[in-house]
């Protein structure tokens, strides 16, 4: 079930009447059956990897917190951490290092076919890593019942495809009697209607130009490639934040508040700024779980560099198993260590906002060709054109060819329109206004809301990330 | 709280159906392109004495103005994609609302699409502004019972005419004209894009003429009678691959023969015409001729139409 299919708007209203009607004793039992009616919706059968990984976590948290021997605690640790990266492995990475293998080492080859990723499987899983790390770490104790624990993982707004929402975070709500009064309509409206704004209208119409240009790379010169990358940032911000913020949004009709995922990564200066802006959740994670597992910054001086580059290589397989996700990876690790190397160089360094802006929009549009790019063999071709047959006189013949002028003109605005919203909320530039709370701004979202149907596209595209 | 939220309700609401007004009055202000055509269809008073109707077969290869100057005939091309042959006799009732009854009818029959079924109507948000007419109304919602809510709720209509509907309706607005627009006269729609993709692919399948299309047949041929306007069946050349396609083409051409021979109804037959059928230069695709093919396709169904006549 997507956010932007019809069944989702059935659904919904359903578990939000039957939610509340129920005796508080009962709520969280029936959001659990709910989340994985969402989730069996996609593929019965990966519900049974949900629940089995979930409850696995479960038990073994249980045992790690009643352990008192080190040795036995890291062994559950272990069997946790096995477990839900060999689901991992298998259904992500098992078919491409397979393959891999064979390409190298065999003349004729039998390559294996793409097998269905489940969706989501690595939110939840890594949802479900960190509490079993955590309780390792005596951070908490395993005193959960079994339905709050499988509810934690898999309740249904963020479970797909995140915020990745820490225990501290989620369960202290999961807990407590929430009342229906107390719901935030205000922010449920305001961040569903913007996040469908984004998703429908602003990724999903950039969608139509940005994918005929990376399918058939060889057939546009480097400025159309350039301006199908700069539209991929776009696009891949307005899909990923826009399901953030309908799960948000969603999660507060349920008293649930969510953790922020995205601070307006596209206004960043710096490498730096851009991953504590960027993908939050999932940045945090890295961190908290990845690079200080690896010792962080309390090891030697090459060593930390080469534990922060890891954590990027490791974050571009994250998102799946092709070479140009490591590329992706490589090239943040190493432009992360670069900055790094400068600001202990120069620690009053400081290049004007712009320029700063400008290299960021400009290493990001790269970095995303990587991401974007089919193949190893596409990206070389991008990059080369790019870099050598430029060619701007093309671009509008070119553009021309893949869609109308209108509806260039018309993406070209909704891009801005994204930006002036963004530079707003950035810089607070409107709020000054007398009337703006009361006035302008409901008339905004009602003006976003009735544009969600006059411009959306209602194919029901699935989000890019649910892939991951 | 409540007065808020029924306030943000009604101003949404409002603006819903005054974007949906919008839209629909944009598109019917079109004076050129196929919006224009629909507005003469549709909603204005005409007097032509023939008609082309069919699917966009009938709307690419009968070029009207060639044809009336062959044969003396005043024709608009009523041929709308799409169109199975239940469609084309709703379109014929919708037209007649406002218009003066043809006194000859070219009725394109494609073999091809015989066998299809119509439950839903192609390009349909093409005809939203239209459904004022009580006849186009009626007769869609029978087949789409969704054309209900697409003439009353804008919140379900303007998602399906959309983004696409924009363009057309703001030159609408500004009297202007779009790419395609020059395209179009009198209905019928001088094809003579070709791009870089090949469309010549086939896929062989057993065609029949299923029981909808046998039933609105028989309704547009007794409605001819009916009005004594005289009905000629059409079959326009399809390229040679398309000619493999269908596996028992013979038989379903036979069976069309056999219908307009027990109703006394010319058929011009030029779906192998080897003069045509054997020129990749004269088609788009298997089944839609470029202007090039349609000339001369025109002049043979003119000449056919005057020895006929005569």
């Amino acid at each position: 079930m997507l956010f932007n299919s019809l069944i989702f708007l059935i659904f919904l209203p359903c578990v939000f009447v039957i939610y509340w009607l129920l005796k508080p004793t009962w709520r969280n039992l029936f959001l659990l059956i709910a989340s994985y009616y969402f989730y069996f919706s996609y593929n019965p059968l990966f519900l049974l990897l949900l629940i089995g990984t979930s409850a696995l976590d479960y038990y073994i948290a249980k045992l790690i917190s009643q352990s008192q021997n080190q040795k036995t605690r890291k062994a559950f640790l272990l069997c946790s951490l096995i477990a839900n990266i060999g689901v991992l492995f298998i259904f992500k990475y098992f078919i491409f290092f397979y393959n891999t293998g064979l390409s190298l080492f065999s003349g004729n080859p039998h390559f294996l076919s793409n097998i269905i990723i489940p969706a989501g499987l690595s939110f939840y899983t890594f949802q479900s890593i960190s509490y079993t790390i955590d309780v390792y770490r005596n951070k908490y104790k395993a005193d959960d019942t079994l339905t709050d624990f499988l509810l934690y993982v898999s309740f249904f707004p963020h479970m797909v495809a995140g915020p990745i929402v820490r225990y501290n975070s989620l369960m202290p709500q999961l807990k407590i009697v929430q009342y229906v009064q107390a719901i935030d309509w205000g922010a449920f409206v305001k961040l569903t209607v913007w996040g469908y704004f984004k998703k429908m209208v602003i990724a999903d119409n950039l969608s139509s130009i940005v994918t005929p240009v990376f399918n058939d790379v060889d057939h546009y010169s480097g400025s159309t490639l350039l301006v199908a990358g700069l539209l991929f940032v776009v696009q891949v911000y307005a899909d990923f934040s826009g399901y953030s913020d309908i799960a948000t949004g969603v999660a507060k009709l349920f008293g649930i508040n969510l953790s922020l995922n995205w601070r307006r990564p596209l206004f960043s200066k710096s490498l730096h700024e851009f991953w504590t802006r960027n993908h939050i959740s999932i940045t945090t994670w890295f961190r908290d779980y990845l690079y200080i597992g690896l010792g962080g910054n309390r090891v030697s001086y090459q060593r930390w560099l080469l534990n922060i580059f890891l954590v990027f290589l490791i974050s571009g397989l994250w998102h799946g198993a092709n070479f140009t996700f490591l590329v992706w990876g490589s090239m943040h690790g190493l432009f992360f260590i670069i900055e790094t190397l400068l600001f202990r160089k120069f620690p009053n360094l400081k290049a004007p906002k712009f320029i700063g802006w400008l290299y960021l929009m400009s290493f990001h549009t790269l970095s995303l060709i990587a991401f974007r790019a089919l193949s190893m063999h596409d990206l070389g071709h991008i990059y080369l054109k790019i870099f050598t047959l430029f060619n701007p006189g093309n671009l509008l013949t070119e553009l021309t060819q893949i869609t109308s002028l209108f509806f260039i003109t018309v993406c070209g605005l909704l891009t801005v329109l994204l930006f002036l919203k963004e530079a707003n909320e950035e810089y607070a530039i409107l709020n000054r206004i007398k009337g703006f709370e009361n006035i302008y701004k409901p008339a905004f979202f009602i003006l976003i809301l009735v544009s969600i149907f006059l411009l959306g596209n209602f194919n029901a595209n699935q989000f890019i990330y649910f892939q991951f | 709280m409540i007065k808020k939220i029924l306030l943000y309700a009604l101003l949404a609401v409002t603006l819903g159906y005054g974007l949906q007004w919008l839209i629909a009055e944009g598109l019917r202000k079109n004076k050129k392109g196929v919006y224009e055509k629909y507005n003469r269809l549709f909603l204005e008073k005409n007097a032509y004495n023939a008609l082309i109707l069919g699917s966009s077969r009938a709307e690419m290869h009968v070029d009207v103005s060639l044809l009336d100057s062959l044969t003396g005939l005043n024709t608009f091309n009523a041929g709308v994609s799409g169109a199975t042959t239940r469609m084309a006799y709703t379109v014929l009732k919708s037209y007649l609302v406002s218009s003066e009854m043809p006194k000859v009818i070219f009725f394109e029959c494609d073999f091809h699409i015989s066998h299809l079924k119509t439950d839903t109507i192609f390009n349909f948000s093409r005809y939203f502004p239209y459904l004022s007419n009580p006849v186009l109304y009626d007769g869609f919602k029978k087949i789409d019972p969704r054309f209900c809510q697409f003439k009353y709720n804008p919140f379900y209509s303007l998602p399906y005419s959309g983004i696409n509907a924009i363009s057309p309706a703001l030159h609408g607005w500004l009297g202007k004209s779009g790419n395609y627009d020059d395209f179009y006269k009198n209905g019928f729609f001088k094809n003579t894009v070709i791009d870089t993709y090949d469309h010549f692919n086939t896929k062989t399948y057993y065609g029949y003429i299923n029981k909808e299309t046998q039933q609105y047949l028989d309704s547009i041929m007794l409605f001819c009678k009916t009005n004594a306007c005289k009905l000629i069946f059409t079959m326009s050349p399809a390229y040679k691959n398309a000619q493999k396609e269908v596996l028992n083409k013979d038989r379903i051409i036979e069976h069309y023969k056999n219908i307009a021979f027990i109703n006394h109804i010319p058929i011009l037959d030029y779906s192998g015409d080897t003069a045509i059928i054997g020129h990749k230069e004269y088609f788009e695709d298997n089944y839609h001729m470029l202007y090039r093919g349609a000339r001369i396709y025109t002049q043979k169904i003119a000449s056919d139409f005057n020895n006929i006549a005569r």
